[in-house]
């Protein structure tokens, strides 16, 4: 079970590397068909309620490779599966004008299967080993477009994920000695009477390290050079998914390595939260000064995944909660913005903010998408975005050490602000161009539907699952009772 | 079920209403969705009376009891009325589309802040009508219209967050944001810092909305610009909305606080006479009427600051208080469906422009006055009941507190209410009595005809039934503004009382003839503006400290973001310097230089391709991190060693 879902995706990427332009359709169909099955067995190993675990390999006595299925890997599996089913049809309407598709695809995949990978693993070694999967296999993503922004982009890339990945291992190899496993048990395996300054300096070098591929303070400049040069699909992935892998690492690392009781109190916690809350205030603000489209939702990735991040430093089940509700909306809403705005490019060759004026005459429907998980991101009730936020402020209020309690929340509600102008700016230009608008820039523009029915679909959900939102706080309230 | 209807019933209108394709027909399909709300929500109220309705799947709570009744049934009512005359309004005008979607949408949201029963509720139905709002202040997208709308938006998104990190802290300290449970949890709390915290940002969302000095800059701006039925909602409804936050704060959460009360009064004070020194100066109806809503926010602040400060014996102040408000939104509805008619027929707002347009329209002039004379507290209409109530209260507290302060707000209360008087005179002078252009004395259609005289009949009809309707109405909303019901029945047609609205109409005709027609007038005759521009506080206050923040803000963050790539790039340029001529050298960059040379004889494109690969290879290997990468390569080639090693 476990396996086929690493190497579906793995074998499906395989058979794009060998397809050529002219089976596209055929492509397309495999894919389609590939990735629900992915997203079924997800699904079905979901509900199930069975405990699966299968071993690699054992190198040592505590060194091993093995997979398990629990609650925090089936839900990023699920997520993973369907947000790359519903960019299928979206790439396949946006690739052929970008070229190089058997590569693109076959990178995109392979990415999938290292995702899934890092979700399902079981204990630290396997995790590094998918996670710096997914760092070598997404880099020819956004490699793509060979031009320099990409090859920047792409050498940044590397280099911060790479070079975190192994401030990471340092982390490990000390942590390895100290903990009675590497292994994730729940509530962390560290020995007892091992809680040393050096542990706490491993975590956080780990944390930092991790943090890297989730846009923390201090190594999150790559982001907004590496997810604007790659291709709108990708870059929606990049920002939605491959960049909380490593929000999962700092979860597995906090909650069932370390144990969030040696932390809890700690210098650690209150640094860590520190660089949260620092990473939330500067990437809002850079979004605001930044005039280039994808290069501002770059910036709010980096704002908005450390919300996140935030939740998890927390260490309680509230914090935690706050955390998974703003995974899953900031998945939805990441891909949908990231996927309009590349509607908007593709369609009408405009790449920056200022050229956004009458958009929304232009292409109505791609606009409606941005404008609703734009109101998500900044956290507007009824929308999905405002949960999230609700469960981290509240989370923060009460279990944030010292001042930090107050300090956090006001960062939240500066962050929504700023958030709130960067967003608005281009909405307020597409829907209300004023009165002396050309013309020419008004003329509708025909929205594709298969390219369109992703961002719906994604939009749609955030307002729905925003407005009742029963469900995902139960799944969340007790993903949250499964890591505490 | 019915519950639902009401609340969902009119965002399924608003989705429909672009579906109409002619504007006729989505000003009746706006028209009749509005009837059948204000419909359900009379047979919801009255079958649900008193109880508490949950939502468990929305998270939604409901409450029906007196106030929040009466206040959706004025919303739903006052909706129908603009609603009635939107279709001549808009004859010509664009996307009438989207302004019908967001005026029933903002309907639904509207009727959902004045029921909620928790402040999540609240919250949530709160930034839907702010937001959905913005569509109708920037609906005729001018320049002053976008500009307004800027202003408008920036203080509801604002004022929205920072509410929200109130409830934060109120959630945080309480445990409950249900609002009846609110008094004795807050009652409760120990830290009484973090709770006025909490009010305090709870206050300002409220009070932003409510158009309270000093937030008030964006209202005498995006009032004005908006089309008229909807500027008739914006002061009528949606700053009753900031009020009713207010109301929420000084019942609930800040009971018997009397520091409380007296930041409201300040702030009440301040608006007050701020809003009426500024109507008096201006000379665009629209403006005039939306500096008077600035000033009677600040009537009914006051007001509020007296339920609070009055303690036990509020029983004046909490019915004046919401009479007020009633009056208030009745009499805004009246006068901008007015100034609406005065638009539709010389498609012109300032009073040079429309002198003596209502010269021989007696209907019309009727109409006014009815508006104009609750306004300024004429006996026999609503509004004097509730100003003599006001005042009642701002004279028992002054005798009971002896302070010199309470006594000169006590006047400040009865000189604004002149200066009312004076400006509703100049508008009035103007439009009736002045000699302008001759215009036809037909006015509108039936339906405006219609709304406009609804609009208006209420005021007598509460103003002359003050004991068997305006104060039973009152009474059933003691229970939601905390106060006490009345111990003796007031006499409002007593000498006491009548004097004070002498002194305020006397103060209001010499401020008119001594001021108003010597200062404000030129030698031709014409009416000017002598506001000065340097009071403008959100040009030369707001907008200055700002840019200077944001510009500061904006260097440091730039400066912290980029310090890490900076920190690389200096390592990279001294310690960590690549090695560029060894890279060359290497044989397979050699074949590559080789092919890009003979670019003329490859095929241009493969040659392209080739430097392309040839540039991104020597790039590569130059950097840092290429060789991270070999390592983590080579770390991985050990990793198998090691297991061959174990396994092997």
């Amino acid at each position: 079970m476990l396996y086929g879902m690493i190497l579906l995706p793995a074998a499906m990427g395989l058979f794009c590397a060998f397809t050529g332009d002219g089976q596209r359709r055929l492509r397309r169909a495999v894919l389609l068909t590939g990735q629900i099955v992915l997203l079924l067995l997800a699904l079905y190993a979901a509900l199930s309620g069975r405990d699966y675990a299968s071993p690699l390999w054992q190198i040592t006595e505590t060194i091993t490779f093995s997979l398990r299925l629990d609650a925090v890997g089936i839900l990023f599996c699920c997520l993973t599966a369907f947000c790359w089913l519903l960019t299928i049809p979206y790439a396949h309407v946006y690739m052929p004008h970008q070229g190089g598709e058997p590569r693109f695809y076959a990178f995109l995949f392979a990415t999938e299967a290292a995702v899934m990978g890092a979700a399902l693993a079981a204990d630290f070694m396997t995790l590094y080993l998918f996670f710096e999967l997914t760092t070598v296999l997404s880099a020819p993503l956004v490699l793509h477009g060979q031009d320099d922004g990409a090859l920047l982009g792409g050498a940044k890339y590397l280099y911060y994920s790479v070079g975190g990945a192994f401030l990471a291992l340092f982390g490990m190899a000390v942590l390895q000695q100290h903990c009675a496993t590497l292994a994730f048990v729940k509530g962390g395996s560290l020995l007892p009477g091992h809680h040393t300054p050096l542990v706490l300096a491993a975590v956080f070098c780990a944390i930092v390290g991790f943090g890297a591929k989730a846009g923390l303070y201090p190594l999150h400049n790559w982001l907004p050079s590496a997810h604007p040069a790659a291709p709108a699909p990708a870059s929606a992935l990049l920002s939605g998914i491959i960049a909380k892998c490593g929000v999962l690492a700092i979860l597995r690392l906090l909650y069932f390595v370390v144990g969030p009781e040696a932390i809890r109190g700690t210098w650690v916690q209150t640094a860590a939260l520190t660089l949260t809350a620092l990473t939330i205030a500067l990437g809002s603000y850079m979004g605001c000064l930044e005039r280039g489209l994808k290069k501002r939702l770059a910036y709010s990735s980096i704002s908005q995944i450390s919300y996140v991040l935030l939740g998890l430093f927390l260490l309680t089940e509230r914090g935690v909660m706050g955390g998974m509700l703003q995974l899953f909306f900031h998945a939805l809403a990441k891909i949908a913005i990231f996927q309009a705005a590349g509607a908007v490019i593709l369609l009408t060759g405009n790449t920056r903010i200022d050229q956004f004026r009458g958009l929304g005459r232009r292409m109505p429907l791609t606009m409606a998408c941005f404008t609703v998980v734009s109101l998500s991101l900044v956290g507007i009730p009824p929308f999905g975005g405002f949960w999230s936020k609700w469960y981290l402020a509240t989370a923060a209020l009460s279990a944030a050490p010292g001042a930090l309690g107050y300090v956090i929340p006001a960062v939240l509600i500066l962050s929504a602000l700023l958030t709130a102008g960067y967003l608005a700016q281009p909405i307020i230009a597409a829907f209300f161009p004023g009165r002396d608008c050309p013309e020419a820039l008004l003329t509708p523009v025909d929205e594709p539907t298969a390219m369109m029915t992703s961002p719906v679909i994604f939009a749609a959900l955030t307002g729905l699952l925003g407005l009742a939102p029963g469900a995902v706080l139960t799944l969340t309230e007790t993903l949250a009772s499964c890591l505490l | 079920m019915t519950v639902y209807f009401v609340l969902f019933f009119p965002v399924a209108a608003a989705l429909l209403a672009p579906t109409f394709r002619t504007e006729r027909l989505q000003g009746r399909w706006a028209t009749a969705a509005c009837l059948i709300t204000l419909v359900s929500t009379v047979v919801t109220g009255a079958s649900l009376y008193g109880s508490v309705v949950v939502m468990p799947a929305l998270r939604l709570r409901l409450a029906f009891d007196g106030f929040r009744l009466l206040y959706a049934v004025i919303v739903c009512f006052m909706w129908t009325m603009a609603a009635l005359l939107s279709p001549e309004y808009f004859e010509g005008h664009r996307h009438t589309k989207r302004y019908y979607c967001f005026f029933l949408l903002c309907l639904g949201a509207t009727v959902g802040v004045f029921l909620a029963a928790d402040l999540y509720t609240l919250f949530l139905f709160f930034e839907i009508m702010s937001l959905g709002s913005y569509v109708w202040v920037v609906q005729e997208e001018t320049e002053g219209a976008m500009a307004a709308g800027r202003t408008y938006l920036t203080i509801a998104v604002l004022g929205g967050l920072v509410t929200l990190m109130g409830l934060f802290l109120l959630y945080h300290l309480t445990g409950t944001l249900e609002i009846s449970a609110l008094k004795a949890a807050c009652l409760l709390v120990a830290n009484r810092r973090a709770l006025w915290a909490a009010a305090l940002c709870i206050f300002f969302g409220f009070a932003a909305k409510a158009g309270a000095f000093p937030l008030h800059i964006w209202l005498p701006k995006a009032h004005p610009v908006a089309p008229a039925p909807a500027s008739a909602l914006l002061s009528g409804v949606l700053t009753k909305a900031g009020v009713l936050g207010v109301l929420i704060i000084t019942a609930q959460i800040l009971p018997y606080d009397d520091r409380w009360g007296t930041l409201l009064l300040a702030v009440g004070t301040v608006t007050m006479v701020l809003g009426a020194v500024m109507a008096v100066c201006s000379t665009n109806i629209k403006h005039i009427f939306a500096c008077s809503s600035l000033s009677q926010i600040g009537f009914i602040l006051v007001g509020v600051s007296m339920i609070n400060l009055l303690g036990e014996e509020n029983a004046l102040a909490a019915h004046g208080t919401v009479l007020y408000m009633v009056n208030h939104s009745l009499v805004k509805l009246t006068l901008f469906l007015l100034s609406g008619v005065v638009y539709m027929n010389c498609h012109a707002l300032d009073l040079n422009d429309i002198r003596g347009f209502g010269r021989n329209k007696p209907w019309l002039h009727l109409l006014f006055l009815l508006g104009a004379g609750s306004l300024a507290g004429i006996p026999g209409l609503c509004g004097y009941l509730s100003k003599t109530l006001v005042h009642e209260a701002i004279v028992a507290y002054a005798h009971l507190s002896h302070h010199w302060a309470i006594t000169a707000v006590e006047w400040l209360f009865l000189i604004s209410g002149g200066l009312t008087a004076a400006y509703l005179t100049k508008v009035y002078v103007a439009l009736f009595w002045q000699k302008g252009k001759e215009t036809d004395p037909t006015w509108g259609t039936w339906r405006s005809w219609l709304a406009v005289t609804l609009s208006a009949v209420t005021l007598p009809v509460l103003g002359l039934a003050p004991h068997a309707l305006a104060e039973k109405l009152t009474g059933l909303t003691l229970g939601f503004t905390g106060g006490h019901p009345l111990p003796h029945q007031v006499h409002y047609f007593s000498l006491e009382n009548l004097k004070g609205v002498a002194i305020s109409l006397a103060i209001g005709m010499a401020v008119y003839f001594l001021f108003i027609r010597r200062v404000l007038v030129d030698r031709e005759g014409n009416y000017v503006n002598r506001w000065p521009r340097w009071l403008d506080m959100e040009e030369y206050f707001y907008k200055p400290i700002l840019h200077t923040l944001t510009g500061l803000a904006g260097v440091a963050a730039r400066a912290v973001c980029d310090l890490p790539d900076a920190a690389i790039l200096l390592l990279r340029r001294t310690v960590l310097r690549p090695v560029r001529s060894k890279a060359r050298r290497h044989p397979y960059t050699l074949g590559a230089r080789m092919l890009a040379r003979f670019r003329d004889l490859a095929h241009p494109d493969a040659a392209d391709r080739f430097s392309t690969v040839q540039e991104a290879a020597s790039r590569m290997a130059g950097s840092l991190s290429f060789a991270l990468l070999a390592t983590s390569l080579g770390v991985c080639a050990l990793l198998v060693a090691v297991i061959i090693h174990v396994f092997g």
